[in-house]
């Protein structure tokens, strides 16, 4: 929907309902939280803090955020006022909020036992494998005698085996009441993982780091997790206002331009086994004739490095970063997407653009769903009209890659 | 002393501004206001001039923000020279 100068109306932009005075509002898919500042008019009263309120503009929403601060203002140089057509002079119903994102009073919960329960505290995540492990130590201590079997059932009841990060999120999230959505299969789970002190967002962006991906709070305050190279590094322009006021280009020099990734994985063994004939078995059973296969058995723990690169400018040389991953399982495939996801980050954000115009139309322009690293609209009224204004920052370039690595027989 | 009142000139000031309203329509909201009077009196008597405290000249009361004094030797009241004296007041309330 595209609004103009003319139609923004102290009817249709609006903070909770009241008529706003100035709105600045930052979405940025680097920052925790999308946040915003708003001076309205307020002739119901204040929206106490912690309320949730909705920001139109131009008769368009932009998204549910959280009232963080509400402040009255009564100052009689600013708004001590008389109304046209009455007698009285009376303050004006100033308020000034300072806004966060929906899912901001969740997403910034400690995992806690106020916030978990006694009965869920404290989490211990582990990977089915793990946990199938973790059954075999204890039986055997059960027949060391080290344990009853009450104090095992207790020992098993502690961990919470997951079938994968996802899961972990997903768990996390529903303990803060967050909703939570996934645009990325996260293939990496560390084999035990203990959060506890950390905020539900810092547990969520880790857990998802693990797979290279990441997290952000959308408008409608659902966490989407997703694969920031999908997003950033594909062929797709950055939207523009209608009207460009302002450009600022930069082509910076990356840091770094080579990532290494190193770690360990299981891998299977291949095993050809050859064609047997019909007969007896030494147990007396028939065997019928089967034929050679190929198949692969076990679980070995094998190294993994990957390192990948992009182009020096200027001919320089390679600034590499080495990442080193022990707490969770990796394949080359996966290794390949950490290193790839690091320096497509360092390739764009320093090939980006600032554009600045007019925000009519551009009311939807927003992070993981545009491809843009981050938007500031401002809405100021000017004593006889709103002024209103986009600054938009995103890539200039693309990421292509040669082919992905093999990962069958890893997990 | 004989003094004459010569002129009286009354001003009243208001800053507004227009502010956006949940109706749609702009609303016109009036500031702090400023009244004043501007009075010009000739005498036959040289006068002491002052300013910053309140006073009543020819009727209005205010503050004395500006007061100027002026010989006309050309002029004679009551056989001595005329001295003109304009006095400017700040007044209280949102009229005059």
């Amino acid at each position: 929907m595209i609004t103009y100068f003319e139609s923004l109306t102290g009817a249709n932009c609006t903070v909770g309902g009241q008529t706003i005075i100035s709105l600045t509002a930052t979405e940025d898919m680097e920052a925790d939280y999308d946040t915003a500042s708003a001076i309205c008019l307020a002739p119901g009263g204040i929206h106490d803090r912690g309320t949730q309120v909705q920001t139109v503009e131009g008769g368009v929403s932009t998204g549910l955020w959280i009232t963080d601060d509400a402040a009255w203002i009564y100052s009689g140089r600013k708004t001590w006022r008389r109304r046209s057509g009455t007698d009285a002079y009376t303050h004006l119903p100033l308020v000034s909020y300072r806004l966060r994102r929906k899912g901001y009073l969740q997403a910034r919960a400690t995992i806690s036992r106020a916030t978990l329960g006694t009965d869920n505290y404290p989490p211990k995540f582990c990977t089915q494998q793990r946990m199938y492990e973790i059954n075999q130590e204890i039986n055997a201590r059960i027949k060391a005698g080290e344990l009853t079997y009450y104090a095992a059932n207790r020992e098993r009841g502690t961990w919470r085996p997951v079938a994968g990060a996802a899961d972990i999120i997903r768990t996390v999230c529903g303990w803060v009441g967050l909703p939570v959505s996934f645009r990325v299969n996260l293939k990496a789970c560390a084999e035990e993982y203990m959060p506890v002190g950390k905020t539900a967002l810092a547990v969520c962006k880790e857990v998802a780091s693990w797979s290279g991906a990441s997290c952000h709070l959308n408008r409608s305050g659902t966490l989407v997790v997703y694969d920031w190279q999908q997003v950033y590094g594909q062929a797709s322009s950055v939207p523009m206002p209608q009207s460009l006021l302002e450009i600022e280009e930069h082509q910076a020099v990356p840091s770094p331009t080579q990532v290494t990734v190193v770690g360990k994985g299981y891998k299977g063994v291949v095993v050809d086994r050859p064609a047997k004939p019909a007969g007896w078995s030494p147990s007396g059973i028939w065997r019928p004739a089967q034929p050679a296969a190929t198949y692969i058995s076990g679980r070995h723990e094998k190294a993994v490095e990957v390192t990948e690169s992009i182009g020096v400018p200027g001919g320089g040389r390679h600034v590499e970063e080495r990442i080193e991953i022990n707490n969770y399982p990796l394949d080359p495939q996966l290794a390949q997407a950490i290193a790839r996801e690091r320096l497509a980050r360092a390739e764009l954000q320093a090939l980006s653009g600032t554009y600045q115009g007019p925000a009519e139309g551009c009311q939807s322009y927003a992070p993981i769903t545009h491809r843009i690293f981050s938007v500031t609209r401002t809405l100021n009224w000017t004593g006889s009209a709103y002024r209103y204004e986009i600054t938009i920052c995103g890539p200039r370039a693309t990421m292509s890659w040669g082919s992905i690595l093999d990962d069958s027989g890893w997990w | 002393m004989t003094t004459h009142t010569h002129k009286i000139r009354k001003s009243a000031k208001a800053d507004s501004e227009k502010l956006p309203d949940i109706s749609g329509t702009k609303i016109t909201y009036a500031g702090g206001t400023e009244c004043g009077v501007e009075i010009t009196q000739r005498m036959n008597e040289e006068p002491t001039v002052s300013a910053g405290s309140t006073v009543t000249v020819a009727g209005y009361t205010g503050v004395a923000e500006n007061q100027s004094s002026e010989i006309l030797p050309q002029y004679k009241l009551d056989g001595a020279i005329v001295w003109e004296t304009t006095t400017t007041l700040a007044t209280e309330g949102d009229s005059v």
